[in-house]
Order: C-alpha cells, then sequence, then structure tokens
C-alpha cells in the first residue's frame, strides 16, 4: 500500500475500518514481479485490499496497472516463472494463500474462492460439451456423483438465465453466442458456491446490450448469495454501476480506494481525476 | 509528443523486448547460446570450408588411380600409411581426397536443390494465399499432384531423357521439394493476409506485387529459413542416394553417394571404402538438422512468450 | 432519412448489399451520404455489418449491388489505375495498434508507404532524404517526434501506435478518412488523447471522417451525424443531437439504455436499492 495520503482520512487502509471489521478476502502489502530475461517488472507494488460477504469491490485501472496480476495472485495463477510473489499475504478464511500448499489451495479453488475471466472463448475448452464443464469443479473437488453434479450444473445454467438449460448442457462452446459462453463461465464459477468470486473483465469481450444484462446478472447473483466479489475493470461506467467500494489502482498501486459514492464525488487522488476526466460520458437528457 | 508511455504498461514493453529478441541479431544471439547447436553450425562452416579450398588441402588427386595401393586401410591400422590417411579405395584412390571433394557435390547439390525449391515454392505459396481463387486451387491441386508422384520415379524419368549430370539432380530435387515451402509461406499467408497492416496497404492503393514483395515476404522469411535448412539435409541425402542408384550425378564426379555404392562390396573386407564417406553424410546432415532445429526454436515467436 | 444538407456529398452510398458466399447478408441495402468536413459515426454491435461497411466504401470489398460514390464518381465501375488515384484521397486508420503496422517495417517505411505509393518524386534511392523529412513532419504534426521516424513498431505504446497510424493517414491530404473503432483498443486517458488530436486534424486540413465505433460515450463525443446498424441494416440515421436525446428507433433507445454510467447515483437510479453496503 501507498503511504495513505493525508487528504485520504476515509481510506478503509488508513485505519481499522470500522465498517468491516473481518474482511472476507484480506489482501496485505502484496507484491508481485515478473522476472523477465533482461529486467524485472515489478507488476504490484505493495497492494492492499479487502473485501467483505455481501460487498462488490471494484478494482478499476488502465492496461499495466497490475490489476489482474493482483486478481490473479489471489488463487496463485499468475505463471510463474516468470512470476514472483515478493511480499504481503492474501488471507482468506483464516489461512494465507500465498503460502498455502497445493492442496489448500486446491481447496480453497474448489469451494472458497471461484474465477470468471474475460474471455469465455479461451476459458472454455472447445472439444468438450458446456455441461459437463460447469460439473467439472464439484466432480474435480467435491467428488460429487456423475448424477448430482450433472443436476448441479443444470440447476446453475438455468440460476445464470439461460434459457432450455437441458439442450444447452449438450453444446459446444462454439454453438454459443458471447453472452453464454460468458453465462456458462459464471455457472461454472458458481456451481461449488463459492464464498468469494472474482470476475477479471467479465464484460470487456462483450457488446453493450449482453454487457448489460450480465452485470445485472452479477449484481443478482451478488446479492442472493451474499458473496463477496471482485470486479477488474478498466472501465469507470461499470464501477459505478455495481460496485460498493473502489480500488483505483495504477503503476501497480492502490492509488485511493473508498465507497463508490465518494470516490466518484469526491476523488482524492490526482489520477483518479484524470481518470473520471478522460472517462467519456453519454448525455441522453 | 504529448502521448506520454506512461499509460503503457510494464508488460507491453515486455512484449517489446520479447518483439524485438526475435530480430537479426537477437536470433544469432539466442543460436549462439544453445552449445550444441554451435557445434552444428561450426562443423558447416569447417565443411562449407572443405569444399571450397579441397583442391588446395586434398593430399591427392580425388579420380588418381593406383592400384599398387588398392584398398589400403586407414592409417591408424595396420598395414596403412600417413600418405593415405583414411586409407584407399578399389582403385588405390585417396578416401580423404575423395571424401574432401564428395562435399563440394553434396553441399552443391543441398543448397542448390533447397535454394531452387524456396524460390519456387515462395512464388508459388505467396500468390496462392495472396491472390486465391482459381490461382489457389489449381496450384494447390498442383501440389497434391506433386506429391502423389514418387520423387525417385520422377528422377529416373529426367535421367532418361536427359541424361545425369550435376545440374539435373539439383532440379529433380528442387522440382520436388517445392511443395512443403508453398503449403508453408500459403499458410502463414492466409493469416497474414487478414491482418490490418495488409488491410491498410490496399487500402493506400499498394499494388498487389508490393504488397507481397514488402509486406507479406518478409514476414514469412523465418518459417522459411528453416524448412530451407532441414530441406538442405534432406537433398544432401537425397543426392547420395540417386548417386547409389546410379541415377544421380556421372561416375567421374566425386560423391558420397557413389563413394557408399562402391564401397558397399568391401563392407567386409575393406570397410573403411563405405564408412568415411558415409560418416560424413551422417554428420553433415546431423549438423544441418540441428541448427535448423535451433533456427526454428529462435524464430518461432512462441518461444518469447512468457 | 434525413438528406445531408450539403450540395454534393463527398461519399454517397446506394443500396449498398454485401453477401458473403454461403448467403450471410453482411449489409444489406445500406444508403447514406457523407458531407465534405463532417463526422458520420456508424455504431452497433459487433456482426452489425459497420466493419463490412467499411470495407466496401473503401472498395476492399466488392459489393453484391449498390453503389458507393466517392467525389461523385462510382466506385465500384471504376478501372484499377484511376482507383488508385482514388485510394489515394480516401484513407483509413483501424482498431489495433498492435496489427495494423508491418512489425518489420520501420515508422520511416510505415509512414512514408503512401508517399512512395502515389508520388514518384518520393520513390527511389535520391529522395530518401525528402520523404524521411516528410514523415518527420508528419509524426511531429500527430505529437510525437520526427527522430522516432527510425524505430520499429514494438517501440512504440498503443496511443503513439494510433499517432502512427494518423499520420500515415493523413499523409496524402486526404478528403474522406475511414477511422474503423481507432480508440476502442486504448486505454481512457489515452483514448481523449487521440480523439482530441481527431478533432484537431479534422479543423486544421478540413478532413471528413466516418467514425466507426460501437462505443456511443465516444461518438456522442465526435460525431455530427449518427448512423445505426444493426444485423446489416441502418436501423437509424441522424444528427447525434437529436439521436442521442430522442431515439427514433427502439433498439437505438436500447443502445443508449445499455451504456453503463461512470455515475454511481445515475447508475443506480433504475435499480432496486439495497444499500446495505457502505
Amino acid at each position: 500500500m501507498t503511504q495513505p495520503r493525508p487528504n485520504t482520512p476515509r481510506s478503509p487502509a488508513a485505519s481499522a475500518p470500522p465498517e468491516q471489521p473481518d474482511p472476507l478476502l484480506d489482501i496485505r502489502g502484496l507484491s508481485v514481479d515478473f522476472v523477465l530475461e533482461s529486467s524485472v517488472v515489478h507488476a504490484v507494488r505493495g497492494v492492499d485490499l479487502r473485501v467483505g460477504e455481501g460487498e462488490t469491490l471494484a478494482v478499476v485501472g488502465e492496461s499495466g496497472s497490475g490489476k489482474s496480476a493482483t486478481a490473479l495472485s489471489v488463487l496463485r495463477l499468475n505463471p510463474q516463472p516468470p512470476c514472483v510473489y515478493a511480499a504481503g499475504e492474501i488471507r482468506f478464511d483464516g489461512q494465507d494463500l500465498l503460502r498455502a500448499g497445493e492442496r489448500e489451495l486446491g481447496r480453497v479453488r474448489g469451494a472458497g474462492v471461484a474465477m470468471v475471466f474475460q474471455d469465455p472463448m479461451t476459458s472454455l475448452d472447445p472439444l468438450q460439451r458446456v455441461g459437463p464443464q460447469v460439473a467439472e469443479a464439484l466432480r474435480h473437488h467435491r467428488g460429487t456423483s456423475r448424477g448430482q453434479a450433472r443436476h448441479a450444473a443444470l440447476a446453475a445454467l438455468e440460476e445464470v438465465g439461460i434459457p432450455e438449460p437441458e439442450r444447452r448442457y449438450r453444446q459446444f462452446p462454439h454453438e454459443l453466442s458471447g453472452g453464454l459462453r460468458q453465462r456458462v463461465m459464471i455457472a461454472a464459477a458458481l456451481v461449488v458456491r463459492p464464498r468469494v468470486l472474482i470476475a477479471d473483465e467479465p464484460t470487456t469481450a462483450l457488446d453493450v446490450t449482453v454487457q448489460r444484462q450480465i452485470l445485472d446478472l452479477l449484481v443478482d447473483l451478488q446479492r442472493r448469495h451474499g458473496m463477496a466479489v471482485v470486479l477488474i475493470t478498466h472501465d469507470l461506467g461499470v464501477v459505478a454501476e455495481t460496485a460498493d467500494r473502489v480500488a483505483v489502482m495504477h503503476r501497480g498501486e492502490v492509488v485511493e480506494t473508498g465507497p463508490v459514492f465518494d470516490v466518484f464525488d469526491r476523488p482524492a487522488d490526482d489520477y483518479t481525476r484524470r481518470l473520471l476526466a478522460a472517462t467519456p460520458r453519454l448525455e441522453t437528457v | 509528443m504529448t502521448d506520454s508511455t506512461t499509460n503503457e504498461a510494464t508488460p507491453t514493453s515486455a512484449r517489446g523486448t520479447g518483439a524485438a529478441g526475435a530480430s537479426r541479431t537477437g536470433v544469432l544471439r539466442s543460436l549462439l547460446r544453445n552449445r550444441l547447436a554451435v557445434c552444428a553450425l561450426g562443423f558447416l562452416v569447417l565443411a562449407a570450408a572443405a569444399a571450397v579450398l579441397a583442391p588446395l588441402i586434398a593430399p591427392h588427386d580425388p579420380a588418381h588411380q593406383d592400384l599398387l595401393v588398392r584398398l589400403r586401410p586407414p592409417a591408424w591400422q595396420s598395414g596403412g600409411s600417413a600418405e593415405h590417411l583414411l586409407g584407399t579405395d578399389q582403385l588405390g584412390r585417396d578416401l580423404l581426397a575423395r571424401v574432401l571433394y564428395g562435399t563440394r557435390v553434396s553441399l552443391l547439390v543441398g543448397a542448390g536443390a533447397a535454394l531452387l525449391a524456396g524460390l519456387v515454392g515462395t512464388v508459388v505459396g505467396l500468390s496462392s494465399g495472396y491472390l486465391g481463387g482459381w490461382l489457389d486451387r489449381v496450384l494447390m491441386r498442383l501440389a497434391d499432384v506433386q506429391l502423389a508422384f514418387p520423387a525417385i520415379l520422377l528422377a529416373l524419368a529426367i535421367v532418361g531423357f536427359l541424361g545425369s549430370g550435376l545440374w539435373y539432380v539439383i532440379l529433380v530435387l528442387g522440382f520436388t521439394g517445392w511443395v512443403a515451402y508453398a503449403r508453408v509461406v500459403r499458410s502463414e499467408v492466409l493469416s497474414l493476409r487478414t491482418r490490418d497492416f495488409v488491410t491498410e496497404a490496399r487500402a493506400i492503393g499498394v499494388t498487389d506485387a508490393t504488397i507481397m514483395r514488402r509486406h507479406l515476404l518478409p514476414n514469412v522469411l523465418a518459417p522459411l529459413a528453416t524448412i530451407g535448412t532441414l530441406h538442405v539435409a534432406t537433398a544432401i541425402v537425397a543426392e547420395a542416394s540417386l548417386s547409389y542408384l546410379g541415377l544421380g550425378v556421372p561416375k567421374e564426379t566425386v560423391t558420397w553417394g557413389g563413394m557408399l555404392s562402391d564401397g558397399q562390396l568391401y563392407l567386409g573386407t575393406a570397410w573403411w571404402v563405405a564408412v568415411f564417406p558415409g560418416v560424413a553424410l551422417m554428420l553433415t546432415s546431423l549438423a544441418i538438422n540441428i541448427t535448423g532445429d535451433a533456427l526454428r526454436d529462435v524464430a518461432d515467436p512462441k518461444a518469447y512468450r512468457r | 432519412m434525413t438528406p445531408s444538407p450539403a450540395p454534393a456529398p463527398l461519399l454517397a452510398l446506394d443500396g449498398l448489399r454485401k453477401v458473403f458466399r454461403g448467403g450471410a447478408v453482411a449489409v444489406d441495402d445500406v444508403s447514406l451520404t457523407v458531407g465534405e468536413g463532417e463526422t458520420l459515426a456508424v455504431v452497433g454491435e459487433s456482426g452489425c455489418g459497420k466493419t463490412t461497411l467499411t470495407r466496401l466504401l473503401l472498395r476492399l470489398l466488392e459489393p453484391t449491388s449498390g453503389t458507393v460514390r466517392f467525389e461523385g464518381r462510382d466506385l465500384t465501375a471504376l478501372a484499377p489505375a484511376r482507383l488508385r488515384d482514388v485510394r489515394a484521397r480516401m484513407q483509413v486508420v483501424l482498431q489495433d495498434p498492435y496489427s495494423s503496422m508491418n512489425p518489420r517495417m520501420r515508422v520511416v517505411d510505415i509512414v512514408g508507404e503512401p508517399l512512395v505509393t502515389h508520388d514518384p518524386q518520393a520513390r527511389g534511392r535520391r529522395n530518401r532524404a525528402r520523404t524521411a523529412e516528410r514523415v518527420g513532419e508528419l509524426l511531429e504534426s500527430v505529437g510525437l517526434d520526427a527522430a522516432m521516424r527510425d524505430r520499429y513498431p514494438h517501440e512504440f505504446s498503443g496511443g503513439q501506435r494510433q499517432r502512427i497510424s494518423i499520420a500515415r493517414a493523413i499523409a496524402l491530404h486526404p478528403r474522406l478518412v475511414v477511422l474503423d473503432e481507432p480508440t476502442s483498443a486504448l486505454d481512457v486517458s489515452v483514448q481523449a488523447r487521440v480523439l482530441d488530436l481527431l478533432a484537431e486534424l479534422q479543423q486544421r486540413l478540413g478532413l471528413t471522417y466516418v467514425f466507426v465505433s460501437h462505443n456511443l460515450a465516444v461518438v456522442q463525443q465526435v460525431a455530427d451525424r449518427v448512423a445505426v446498424m444493426r444485423r446489416g441494416r441502418l436501423v437509424e440515421l441522424g444528427e447525434a443531437a437529436q439521436l442521442f436525446t430522442e431515439p427514433a428507433h427502439p433498439y437505438t433507445r436500447q443502445l443508449l439504455d445499455a451504456v453503463p454510467v461512470p455515475d454511481p447515483r445515475a447508475a443506480r437510479r433504475g435499480r432496486t436499492t439495497t444499500e446495505a453496503a457502505g
């Protein structure tokens, strides 16, 4: 974390935040380096983030701000090498995920923390039918029987608003539209009933009307299940629509964090102000 | 400039260096890091030098017969002499001189066939892939026919019609090898032609010929160089096979294949007659293959991805 | 639809239609005009045919039927040599700053390519210095250093590359520039500056823009008129000011409503409010 600035007294990191006594996911002083042949890239530099049950935290930043590297660190999904987790800890449910053994991490991947990525075309196996891919996490992490897993997967497909789940279950990824594929990915994340959902640019590859539906779906699911949601995005519009709290990242650091209304109304950091100013807004009235 | 690089991500600049590494000096440097490839490259340089300097460094005239010293073993064997380091063949010709001279034909045929095939294949692949349509269909059917037609049969036919000779061998191997180049170039071009920089060039009004030369060709050179090297090895072995079968260059020209063919009769009594040209052939084609593999590894941009 | 107020439009599409092999109708009966000096935005979601439309009006694709008139001449009937002349006056900037440049060419050759292609004076070794100098000027006019002309594309950031693309597009003093999602791949702060540059160049050089985008907020900033496409068809065409406040077609309304508003209060207005957290 960057030194809390004197003009950001509301920054929850500055003092013990009263509204979040016990965050579900707690990232402290995370530093992530990428060690390349001739140089070391400090992608994440001392980031503090926390998110509580039923809360949506949006991490916003431009490309290279370190927001995705931060998100991937939670499940240690950054490619190693070249990635090195240089410092910090990521506490989930009392254990430090950065130091957890592969088996514990597997358990967290299967039940505690789920991820949804930007491009559903590359995160789905093109040669496998959609349904079994949704059920896979259950079969793999819980050893659920085939029939039960299928049942749960169908329920998840239905819950994310996929019409005719029985038919879709048997289809291949390429037979689905981009929006449907993203719903399938969300269903695959939800099927294990995670407590934290990390969505890395989940709507960036989608058209606006589809994006709208997916955002509505995420908000709806979060309310229904009371998950903690970490939404990684570059779009301040998406932040405004979904987030309770915002963390603005710039060059690997969190430059500002706070409740969404405060950050948009009274941005404390100069970079946040510039970002807001550069964001084109649609005037329809 | 107003557009400072500040917003640009460090990962992007990392990608930048990766791409830079793939160009020119980077290729050479990565190649040198691979020790096996360095050895192979060194061997090839020596072989090339031997080919060029054969008349100067060969201890004897490779065609000079001396029946008094026929089938002499190499110098380190009993009965051998320093006069003929690698021994002599059934007509008393110096094997070292013949292996050295054989290098000339082998490298010439290998390089010539690869160049010819590369030229034909590149032209066919570029026009087939970029222009498409009926031309593409015709050329690709032609490639199928070519592949279905055994090279040896073609060689037989050509030798039958035109007689044997070094240039005919190069011609035969060149015209039977172009398909591999054409296919690779075509598939590269098919993906390149939809790239934005080709679209922009077309929008500017750049002619098709210029687009192929300026935008497509430089971007297919890396895979071309790789198949090219490997093809040199194939062609060298193929020439040896043809010469072994008596379909290659005339008997008077010294070739490894011809030497093998001569030597096989004496394998039981004078192994060296066949083994030395065989070893030379094997080492050369091995060195070329290693170099080619290393070249492919460093020229493949995927090797640079993290 | 509203006819252009300009007496003789610079670009006029009439009944343009493109059916791809296999029967997919990418562009279906599109007619519109673009007047000198204006910015016409073409908006729509992926697969609506907007990209195909740009390829047709640049005549990089052959229309199945219909005509494209540029400067009053029918491009579809033009002989190849004449078409090349016309190309000098219509240029294009594409979306992806990473694939729109030949990775093996230096900036001087990339930006100089239109010059070399259309001006015999720029060709050959003897004229290299002159061409390089002109490229330097062009780079400076888009806010880059003249000295950058000796570098390769991968040495630049996305925003800088897009500036290089723009420099190339204006090299021949074109009248029409087709901008196909020119800022979609860029970060917002970079996008804002590239948009400023485009506006400044339009003013200074009297350019006419066809600006293709899926980003309605950006379109509102730049467009004089907007054409909304859906499934290959033009569903609405109108003055930007009017289209954004009183869209005539329900699909336009739907598009506008879907845009996320970077204002948490406005964004939540329609939603059932549960202010549990925060």
